[in-house]
């Protein structure tokens, strides 16, 4: 290992120039996907943390009785995807109303009758994740007698998940093809760097060199590429993030007191170990194809 | 050494490299035709004729830098057109090689040049150091041996190629016009030390076109005109007419 190392080292000296364009390649590669993966780690939290602030409303007919409201109350508690139930009598709804609008409250003194209905309010359970799910429960709930109407306010949520989802799926793509462009450019400069050296493996092979003893050094040579290269676009990612999780423009985007965060540190290790899967994977194209003979 | 069919070493037990009968084409052109002989074991023997003949060609057959189109070659009791890709590097350590234009490589110092053999090898270290510094000391390049090839001249990159051909103890050593650009006293100084290997037990297979060094040193020689082998000739000490 120590004599495949000490050559590894040497060559990345000797070829300093093709060496810096893989790592350059690999980092770059690195910043891109990362970014990527960084943004949906935190649109997922995000989204995440909105699904289980959810809460829904269900209003009642006006006839709807109130010897009838516990019934509703277990019926709707007993649906799957539930968490909790709370009545609202319109009575209570008109004060909260009232509450909510302060010195406008004067406004409902010229309103005779209360015109709020009686209402459930609904929260449904954070393992709710699917948006369909739970729009399907919103139906099932509308569709239970006495229940006049259902809302939930952050409808958009669900727009946002479909957005989210579909971007999500374009993010695969594009990490996919980057990961396949900097596989073929860390191939390509490997295959160059063994061209430059095709007289030293010649020799190398003359003087009863095995083939094992030519790859392992361009194998370790390739895995320092991709170690270099991971730990430099990682690094750029951090500054990125720290640049943007600071910016006054994230903090009024109103995500409140949600903090935008970093990789774990599992994360960073897979990351890391991809990147110099790249250099290494480069480095077998290239050899399988160079070393054939 | 002996040239077949007529006159072979019998059943050749003593032979260390043995062709039968072996055809080398490249493309339509026959650049060596229907060659037979033996070298026997610790042999000097020569292999000459004039430019084109094809020395270099037969030469590179026996260390596999290329492979015969037609025939047989035995080495060391090795068929080298059966022989396994994995087990071409374990044979090539058997020979030292020496080739026409050294090839050393101008990244590698002197000293790394020669090490690399034994690097190849799997040689521990330390065993490396002795012996790389004992070799280029025997050649009289010690002093250099941190210097890079190209800053040698033509006798020192020759000798670094020599120590490099013997660092591993090889039970042949191929050399290729070792002394085609070299002044006389680093070409005498090149084949005392192809002498000292041969009177060690080495066999040396030496190509070259100069028939003045052929019959300085003397020895057994195969003549190469247009690929074929033309005819049996003997200098002195002590081989016997039609050995060749």
């Amino acid at each position: 290992m120590t004599i495949s190392l000490k050559p590894a080292l040497r060559d990345i000296r000797q070829n300093k120039f093709l060496n810096i364009v893989t790592v350059i390649t690999i980092a770059l590669s690195t910043v891109i996907v990362s970014s990527f993966l960084l943004f949906f780690l935190n649109m997922s939290a995000i989204a995440t943390g909105w699904r289980q602030g959810i809460r829904m409303m269900a209003y009642l007919e006006s006839d709807s009785g109130d010897e009838n409201h516990r019934d509703l109350q277990k019926q709707i508690s007993s649906m799957h995807g539930i968490y909790k139930v709370n009545f609202v009598s319109k009575e209570e709804a008109i004060s909260r109303m009232r509450d909510r609008m302060g010195r406008q409250s004067y406004l409902f003194e010229s309103i005779g009758a209360n015109p709020l209905p009686d209402a459930f309010e609904i929260q449904v359970a954070p393992d709710l994740y699917e948006w369909e799910e739970m729009e399907n429960l919103a139906n099932r709930i509308a569709s239970i007698t006495h229940v006049e109407d259902v809302e939930y306010g952050q409808k958009w949520v669900g727009s946002f998940s479909s957005v989210f989802n579909v971007s999500r799926l374009a993010g695969y793509a594009l990490a996919g093809i980057f990961f396949m462009a900097s596989l073929f450019i860390v191939a390509n400069t490997t295959r160059l760097l063994l061209y430059s050296r095709r007289e030293e493996i010649e020799v190398i092979r003359l003087v009863g060199g095995a083939d094992g003893f030519i790859k392992t050094p361009l194998y370790i040579e390739s895995l320092i590429q991709g170690a270099t290269g991971g730990i430099i676009g990682i690094g750029a990612v951090f500054l990125i993030y720290v640049f943007v999780s600071s910016s006054s423009m994230i903090q009024g985007l109103g995500f409140g007191l949600f903090e935008l965060s970093f990789f774990s540190l599992k994360s960073l290790a897979l990351v890391l170990l991809c990147a110099m899967s790249v250099g290494w994977m480069g480095c077998y194209i290239s050899i399988k194809q160079h070393l054939r003979d | 050494m002996d040239k077949r069919p007529d006159n072979e070493t019998k059943d050749g037990k003593d032979a260390i490299a043995r062709l039968f009968h072996v055809y080398k084409k490249i493309g339509a052109n026959v650049v060596l035709e229907d060659i037979t002989l033996d070298i026997k074991r610790n042999q000097f023997v020569f292999v000459s004729g004039p430019s084109g003949a094809g020395k270099t060609t037969l030469l590179s057959l026996l260390y596999l830098k290329e492979k015969a189109t037609q025939g047989n070659i035995i080495m060391d009791g090795q068929n080298l057109s059966r022989i396994r890709h994995k087990q071409i590097p374990a044979f090539r350590r058997k020979l030292g090689i020496i080739f026409q234009d050294y090839k050393l490589i101008a990244t590698k110092t002197a000293f790394e040049n020669v090490s690399l053999v034994l690097e190849a090898a799997g040689a521990k270290k330390k065993m490396i150091h002795k012996k790389v510094n004992s070799i280029l000391r025997s050649v009289g390049m010690e002093d250099k041996s941190q210097a890079y090839p190209l800053s040698l001249s033509g006798g020192e990159q020759q000798r670094i190629a020599f120590a490099r051909a013997v660092v591993g103890d090889p039970e042949i050593i191929i050399a290729d016009e070792p002394f085609g650009s070299l002044d006389q006293e680093s070409a005498d100084s090149i084949l005392k030390l192809l002498n000292v290997y041969h009177a060690r037990g080495a066999t040396i297979i030496l190509a070259t076109h100069d028939k003045g060094l052929i019959k300085k040193r003397g020895g057994p020689v195969v003549f190469l005109n247009r690929g074929r082998i033309q005819r049996p000739v003997n200098h002195a000490r002590g081989h016997r007419e039609g050995d060749v």
